[in-house]
């Protein structure tokens, strides 16, 4: 009910709306052109007058008369029953909006019933219906002026909404905090797996990443020993002259420069493994291999003497101070003494290790060197079998010039002892397999010259091969 | 084979004619008379003249052999036939094929190879049969007269067959032929005299002897000397078995042209007939040839 009667009051600021474009707040302007549009604000403009002073009569009234009787609110309800609808609702809303201008003299657009019902039953055709009389220019205005009013109400809604109100910056926030969260994952992840993982995990991932590591830093540290308890004193043994130079000393040094090279080709790999390097098909892999499998050569060695080294090592705890001529002789006695009794004593021992130390090497060594070992080893074994061979080849020659004693095996010939026998045809062997055949052959041959007999055993009917009348097969006697 | 044996020796040829020559079981024996051809070969099939396939819906063309007298019949299957003497008869039941020559009608007789040796020998490929149309055949051992009715056929009404056969049993049936073939002599009688019928036969061009006997040869000469015009010739078939068993049928052949040679006969060719007969020869020869000299 309400619409209805404030249409001709909310036509006036849309207008300009239209004409003025967008404009954000339409009750804020206060640009009235027209005069025709100046009539209804006047009016309005008087209608308010009087409303304002009665508000501020009621604000009093309302101040002074909390406990005042009902009496003069009737009384002014009753004095101004015509404005009552609109006025009461106008003061309420604009009292709760506290709108700041207030001079155009309008209801804050805002300022509509709040009931549901006021806005049903508000349709064009009902309009037409119940004001039937009303003439259409009327109604197509008013109808425009709806139109125009409800996108105020639309715009006024969009402007109102804000960022927040579509939810995008909640959904990016999400995103920007998923970023985030996943940036500090990147970034943590390895550290964080690392860390979170149990040792034995930690080595597993580690034995993917890289089987022979683990194996090389066992190495690495094996050989750094032996060469600080036992090759290093060795050495200065053979510089102090304890040891004479000869093939023994010759072998200390090799090892000694073996040793060293291995170990910081390790600590090289190392050094690369540290930096995060790929070290497949590095050279240094092939390096470490071809040291690995000059050590294990060496190891051959190592065991013959192995004995003899520890004797010396336990002779000369701290040989720097003690001198050399004393010890040596005895040292070379038992030398020639020690080459028969602890070698077979040490020997079965020292071979186990060797052996085991070979099968963890292959086992744990690197694909890569255990293809270059193989390779090297089928080369090996084909040379072998080439001279093997070559040896087969000349060995029974040797054999059957070596052996003139030895008795000759019987041959074919001499068991069968044929003599000078012409050979001859199995068939001669047997006269009437012999016939037989002949027989045989003669029928074949005779097919050729006589026709075989045939009896009557179908009633003759004429010749199946035709009659050639002037053929001759007659002998002619003399 | 034996010259100086006597035929009324141990062979039993001859002993025999007496008594069981008139019977019936004696047909299979081969050794007996002249007109016995045989174990399975006798026989007169019958007057059936049956209907005969080989002119039924079938074109035939029928065209003159090589001899004069002899014609092929060429089908589906070639076969040798000779012109019907007698019309609208056959003799053994053999297949008679129709002809219609213009506007007369021409009717022939097969010729069955395996029970002629004539036949055969000129499906063989013999070079002269000598008989033709006109000449005057003796013909020895007719038996039921098979052959003899062809031979009949190949000299026309203006020749003439003494069919000469000793079998009684045979010599009926020849009868029977010889009633229908005017030109057919009949003569039951052992080709071994000729003396005995030397009444009946005039001189002859060509002596046809199937006798299957081992003086077969002889009777041949016995009965050329008698009948045989000089320059006259001979068409003998010789059955290896029948002259000796014993002996290879190539040398048994050679002795058989080797007496013909002293009897004035002059073989002049030989030819065996397989496929239809096994060891036999069929050999012809000039009696009395003229001299070179004529010439």
């Amino acid at each position: 009910m309400g619409r209805p009667r404030r249409a001709p009051v909310r036509r006036e600021p849309s207008k300009p709306e239209s004409d003025g474009g967008e404009e954000p707040e339409p009750p804020a302007t206060e640009i009235f052109p027209d005069e025709v549009d100046d009539f209804p604000e006047q009016q309005l403009a008087t209608v308010m007058g009087a409303l304002e002073s009665e508000e501020e009569a009621e604000s009093e009234e309302e101040v002074l008369g909390l406990q005042l009787p009902e009496e003069s609110s009737d009384d002014e309800e009753e004095k101004d029953e015509e404005d009552e609808g609109e006025g009461d609702e106008e003061l309420s809303m604009q009292s709760d909006l506290e709108e700041p201008d207030r001079g155009s003299r309008l209801p804050h657009e805002l300022s509509w019933g709040q009931r549901k019902q006021l806005y049903y039953d508000t349709d064009y055709g009902a309009d037409a219906h119940s004001k039937a009389k009303r003439s259409r220019e009327e109604v197509e205005a008013e109808e425009e002026e709806e139109e125009q009013e409800a996108q105020v109400i639309q715009k006024r809604l969009v402007q109102n909404l804000g960022e927040d109100d579509y939810g995008l910056d909640l959904v990016q926030g999400y995103i920007a905090e998923q970023q985030k969260a996943q940036g500090q994952d990147k970034g943590q992840k390895i550290a964080k797996d690392l860390q979170m993982l149990s040792k034995k995990e930690q080595l597993k991932l580690l034995r993917q990443e890289s089987p022979e590591l683990l194996q090389l830093i066992g190495d690495f540290e094996a050989k750094l020993a032996e060469l600080k308890d036992k090759l290093h004193p060795l050495i200065q043994m053979v510089k102090n002259g304890i040891i004479p130079q000869g093939k023994g000393s010759h072998y200390l040094e090799t090892k000694y420069h073996l040793y060293l090279n291995y170990c910081a080709n390790i600590s090289f790999y190392l050094v690369l493994k540290s930096k995060r390097m790929p070290v497949h098909r590095h050279p240094v892999i092939e390096r470490l291999v071809t040291y690995r499998n000059l050590i294990n050569d060496l190891s051959i060695v190592d065991q013959k003497l192995s004995a003899e080294i520890e004797l010396l090592l336990k002779e000369f705890p701290s040989e720097k101070e003690i001198a050399a001529g004393k010890k040596e002789p005895t040292l070379l006695l038992q030398r020639t003494a020690c080459k028969t009794k602890p070698k077979t004593l040490r020997e079965t021992s020292n071979g186990q290790a060797a052996a085991k130390e070979l099968t963890d090497d292959s086992d744990f060594d690197e694909e890569a060197a255990l293809k270059y070992y193989m390779e090297m080893e089928e080369k090996v074994k084909l040379k072998r079998k080439k001279r093997e061979r070559q040896n087969t080849i000349e060995e029974p020659v040797l054999e059957e010039e070596e052996d003139p004693n030895k008795k000759r095996g019987v041959t074919y010939q001499m068991v069968k002892n044929k003599g000078l026998a012409p050979k001859r045809k199995k068939a001669d062997r047997n006269p009437r397999v012999k016939h037989r055949e002949k027989f045989r052959r003669a029928k074949i041959r005779r097919k050729g010259q006589v026709r075989e007999v045939r009896r009557e055993e179908q009633r003759y009917g004429g010749e199946l091969s035709g009659i050639r009348a002037g053929v001759k097969k007659s002998r002619k006697l003399q | 084979m034996r010259p100086g044996f006597s035929p009324r020796g141990g062979r039993g040829g001859f002993g025999d004619r007496g008594g069981g020559r008139g019977g019936f079981g004696d047909r299979g024996g081969g050794r007996g008379g002249f007109g016995d051809r045989g174990g399975g070969r006798g026989g007169f099939r019958g007057g059936r003249g049956g209907s005969f396939g080989r002119g039924g819906g079938k074109k035939v063309t029928v065209e003159p052999h090589r001899h004069e007298g002899v014609f092929i019949c060429r089908g589906k299957e070639d076969a040798l036939v000779t012109k019907n003497l007698v019309p609208g008869e056959s003799v053994y039941g053999e297949k008679r094929i129709a002809v219609e020559d213009g506007e007369a009608k021409v009717e022939y007789r097969a010729w069955n190879p395996f029970r002629s040796k004539l036949a055969a020998a000129i499906l063989g490929g013999i070079d002269q049969i000598h008989i033709k149309p006109g000449v005057r055949v003796l013909y020895l051992g007719a038996a039921s007269g098979t052959t003899v009715s062809h031979v009949s056929d190949i000299v026309g009404p203006e020749g003439l067959v003494y069919a000469v056969e000793f079998s009684h049993r045979s010599g009926r049936d020849l009868i029977n032929v010889a009633k229908k073939r005017t030109n057919i002599i009949p003569v039951i009688e052992d080709a071994r005299h000729p003396h005995k019928y030397r009444m009946l036969i005039g001189m002859v061009d060509v002596i046809f002897a199937d006798v299957a006997q081992p003086d077969q040869s002889r009777i041949v000469a016995l009965n050329a000397h008698n009948f045989l015009k000089n320059g006259g010739h001979f068409v003998i078939s010789i059955k290896a078995n029948c002259i000796d068993s014993t002996a290879a049928p190539e040398a048994v052949f050679a002795a058989e042209v080797k007496k013909m040679q002293q009897e004035n006969m002059k073989p002049q060719e030989q030819l065996t007939l397989e496929p239809y007969e096994r060891d036999h020869a069929v050999v012809v020869g000039i009696y009395r040839p003229p001299p070179k000299a004529k010439k």
